[in-house]
């Protein structure tokens, strides 16, 4: 126990302490949780009046439980799902495994304080989803005080089994393929299954009438809470759970709790059988320790122009790195594919939106500009989805040394970190653009324009994030996933992203004259261009020297 | 040539790094700078490569000075960090043609530089693998080879030893010797007196900032005849 208390103290704040600098706070730094809250305040906000709106569908046929139920089997899938990619990066891959393998430490005793750990990340989870769900469940139907302590307690031991279900699925796969114990493929495999995962999720909800009208009418004519039936429970101890809480039955609250305890113990028994065999066979990337050939070899060292060595550079580390890869690289063909597969199969379900996009006679007056509009608006979206040049030179972090002692202007490096941005962008606009236009029907000279202008409008938002970038960077990290995901400059990219459409909205309601249109937008998108270029210019050298 | 003048750095307008520093290399000469832990060894060799400005003083390589011509200056040498963890997701020989694009040096030349050190260096095999799953030796190992295929005129190595098997270290000894043989001015940082001692032509020593020593070792062993490097080290860092 003293060993676990130890390990457990070190590893959260190993956890979560890493980005603590001993610096004073910028005052952007401080801003921070301010414009969090003001992101998310939306979607909680959201969540409150979604459930005060179900609660109140629910209370005349006494299924408000409902809503408890539901918030416990979607907390605990969401846990489940989360933790098969969490799981492995806190029992494997960290980087205090090496040391912890070298102690003297059971392997029970290092994943029940890893465990520990994880589960403070899944409350902050919970929390998130769960607190404007229960406030609204509250303020609406009022529940009797013994509601409270069973509903806490509930919740603090939510994570435990689906966890726990996690961590026995990964520990099996990394005990008996040798081939999992891979860092890298770990993330692009984990990676890419959360984000089909996503998708999936997507689609599911849009498609989700699944329970028949009859079997709906004879579970509400049951009444008293029944309704909590029709969910399918994952995770065993949430039905108990559930029952636990809506109708305070402590019966069904210790069989919840011996669940938990039952598969902790189970957990411990895996553990010191499967967790060292799998965890000494670790490793970061494969490698073959193969002599290149001729053919290889010569076409490897073939000189080539430094901006573009360097922008290849970047694009190839982003591309390797499974976390770039995925916020960066693959957005700008997930993005279209998730919009244009939609679009394709509501297209056949005789959609009225797409009827009427369909319908639209392109060559009619006016129509035009808003192509040229919605050009714009696809450039800044796929350029401020990518992240790339705002988060250029953050992705640096310690290594940002290597700027400094290269000959190479920081000029030159500036653009070919902008170029690689630049490629990225022009990728997504294109798989953005043409089959929206060949779907839709939209004449090919007005795609081509409407090309230009997201060009026009993604080189600006490139050296606008470049310079956002270079004047306010996140140095100091320790994991590569936090200059792309725990940035706040992305932030800074979706403010002209957003307001540039408008404001192109705006003069074309203002302007009315479709040639005129086209010639105020591109001396507008040009002039940014210019000034972004010009600005970038500017300050790269003094911005580079600046930071340490 | 390497020409440190009167060369001062304070971090935060509080913790004076490096104080007043002047030292004069010359070509065909092997430096080892060496000072206990913090003595500002990493902070003159930043200020060196233009990684640090210098709040006062000036600092020419090869008649170059750093801070007025950067990229010119930048040319004239080769820098080895003490953390050779870099671009670790490139495979080796991409980041050696990345130098090589980067230093300008001709296809033939890489081919047959990257040919000789990949032997030497035992790394031939290891070339089309990512530096990521490398070990920690034979990261500094490509560090090195990326600085000896523009084959600089100035070399600067922070701590260019650690981590390297014996093989290796022998053979980064022996291209330092060779390079200097051939006219070329080599500085590095040690915290191993006995490298110094048996492989350079001049030591500086340095602590809390101020250079306590910079001479041949002869020199300084007549001062203090009769004692090993170690305790001379030892004597004089304790006295400053």
């Amino acid at each position: 126990m003293r060993n676990f208390c130890a390990l457990f103290k070190v590893t959260l704040k190993n956890t979560f302490g890493v980005t603590e600098t001993g610096k004073k706070k910028t005052f952007l730094q401080k801003l921070f949780p301010i414009f969090l809250l003001v992101a998310i305040a939306p979607t909680i906000a959201s969540f409150y009046f979604l459930t005060g709106d179900a609660i109140a569908l629910l209370k005349p046929i006494q299924q408000t439980g409902v809503i408890i139920g539901l918030l416990l089997t979607m907390l605990s899938t969401l846990i489940f799902f989360l933790a098969i990619f969490l799981i492995p990066a806190v029992f494997y891959f960290s980087k205090d495994v090496e040391t912890l393998l070298s102690l003297p430490l059971k392997a029970s005793t290092i994943l029940s304080a890893k465990l520990a750990v994880s589960m403070i990340y899944e409350y902050i989870t919970i929390l998130a989803i769960g607190i404007p769900v229960v406030l609204a469940y509250i303020v609406n139907v009022q529940p009797p005080l013994g509601f409270y302590p069973l509903l806490i307690l509930t919740i603090l031991l939510l994570p435990v089994v689906p966890l726990i279900m996690s961590g026995l699925l990964v520990m099996a796969v990394m005990a008996l393929i040798p081939k999992a114990r891979n860092r890298d493929l770990f993330n692009y495999i984990s990676g890419f299954i959360s984000l089909g995962f996503a998708v999936g999720i997507n689609m599911v909800v849009g498609n989700m009438a699944t329970i028949s009208a009859d079997e709906m009418v004879q579970l509400l004519i049951q009444g008293n809470n029944s309704f909590l039936a029709i969910f399918g429970y994952l995770v065993p101890s949430v039905p108990f759970a559930a029952k636990a809480v809506v109708n305070l039955s402590l019966v069904d609250f210790a069989i919840s709790v011996l669940i938990a305890i039952g598969a902790y113990l189970l957990f411990l028994l895996i553990a010191e059988l499967a967790y060292f065999k799998a965890a000494v066979g670790v490793n970061e990337t494969g490698a073959n320790r193969r002599k290149l050939n001729g053919k290889a070899y010569l076409s490897s060292t073939q000189g080539a122009d430094p901006i573009w060595t360097y922008t290849l550079k970047e694009l190839k580390l982003m591309i390797r790195t499974p976390i770039y890869l995925l916020n960066n690289i693959s957005t700008v063909i997930l993005i279209p594919a998730i919009l244009v597969g939609t679009l394709m199969t509501t297209a056949g379900q005789q959609d009225e939106l797409i009827t009427l996009i369909q319908s639209i006679d392109w060559n009619a007056p006016g129509m035009f500009a808003y192509v040229l509009t919605a050009g714009v608006a696809i450039g800044l979206f796929m350029t401020s989805l990518n992240l790339i040049t705002v988060t250029a030179i953050s992705r640096e972090g310690t290594r940002l040394f290597f700027m400094k002692y290269i000959p190479m202007s920081y000029n030159a490096q500036i653009q070919a970190k902008v170029n690689s941005g630049l490629i990225v962008s022009v990728l997504g606009i294109l798989f953005m653009t043409v089959p929206f236009g060949v779907v839709f029907s939209i004449p090919w000279i007005q795609i081509v324009l409407a090309i230009v202008m997201a060009l026009l409008a993604s080189v600006f938002l490139n050296y606008f994030g470049m310079i956002v970038d270079m004047i306010h960077p996140k140095l100091i990290w320790e994991q590569e996933a936090v200059p792309v995901k725990q940035n706040i400059n992305a932030v800074f990219t979706m403010l002209p992203g957003m307001g540039l459409p408008v404001a192109a909205f705006l003069v074309l309601n203002w302007l009315k004259n479709d040639t005129l249109f086209l010639v105020v937008l591109v001396v507008l998108l040009v002039g940014l261009d210019l000034a972004s270029i010009i600005a970038t210019r500017k300050i790269a050298t003094s911005a580079i020297e600046k930071l340490s | 040539m390497i020409d440190i003048s009167h060369v001062s750095k304070t971090y935060s307008g509080k913790v004076k790094a490096v104080s007043d520093l002047s030292l004069s290399m010359q070509p065909g000469e092997i430096i080892g700078f060496i000072g206990p832990n913090g003595a500002g060894k990493t902070t003159t060799i930043k200020m060196m490569t233009g990684i640090l400005k210098a709040d006062e003083g000036t600092i020419t390589l090869n008649g170059i000075d750093i801070a007025k011509e950067p990229l010119e200056a930048k040319h004239q040498f080769g820098f080895v960090p003490d953390n050779p963890d870099l671009f670790l997701r490139l495979k080796g020989i991409e980041y050696l043609n990345f130098m090589a694009d980067i230093y300008g040096v001709s296809a033939s030349d890489r081919r047959a530089r990257i040919e000789r050190y990949g032997t030497l260096f035992e790394m031939s095999s290891a070339l089309g693998d990512k530096i990521l799953s490398y070990s920690h030796g034979m990261r500094q190992k490509i560090v090195l080879m990326g600085v000896l295929i523009h084959e600089p005129s100035i070399w600067i190595l922070d701590e260019p030893l650690t981590g390297l098997d014996p093989q290796s270290a022998f053979a980064l000894k022996e291209i330092m010797r060779e390079q200097a043989a051939a006219g070329k001015t080599v500085f590095f940082s040690t915290h191993v007196l006995d490298v110094a001692e048996r492989l350079c032509t001049k030591v500086a020593i340095i602590n809390k900032g101020t250079i306590l020593y910079y001479g041949t070792l002869d020199e300084l062993k007549a001062v203090h005849p009769g004692k090993t490097l170690e305790t001379i080290f030892l004597e004089v860092t304790s006295h400053a």
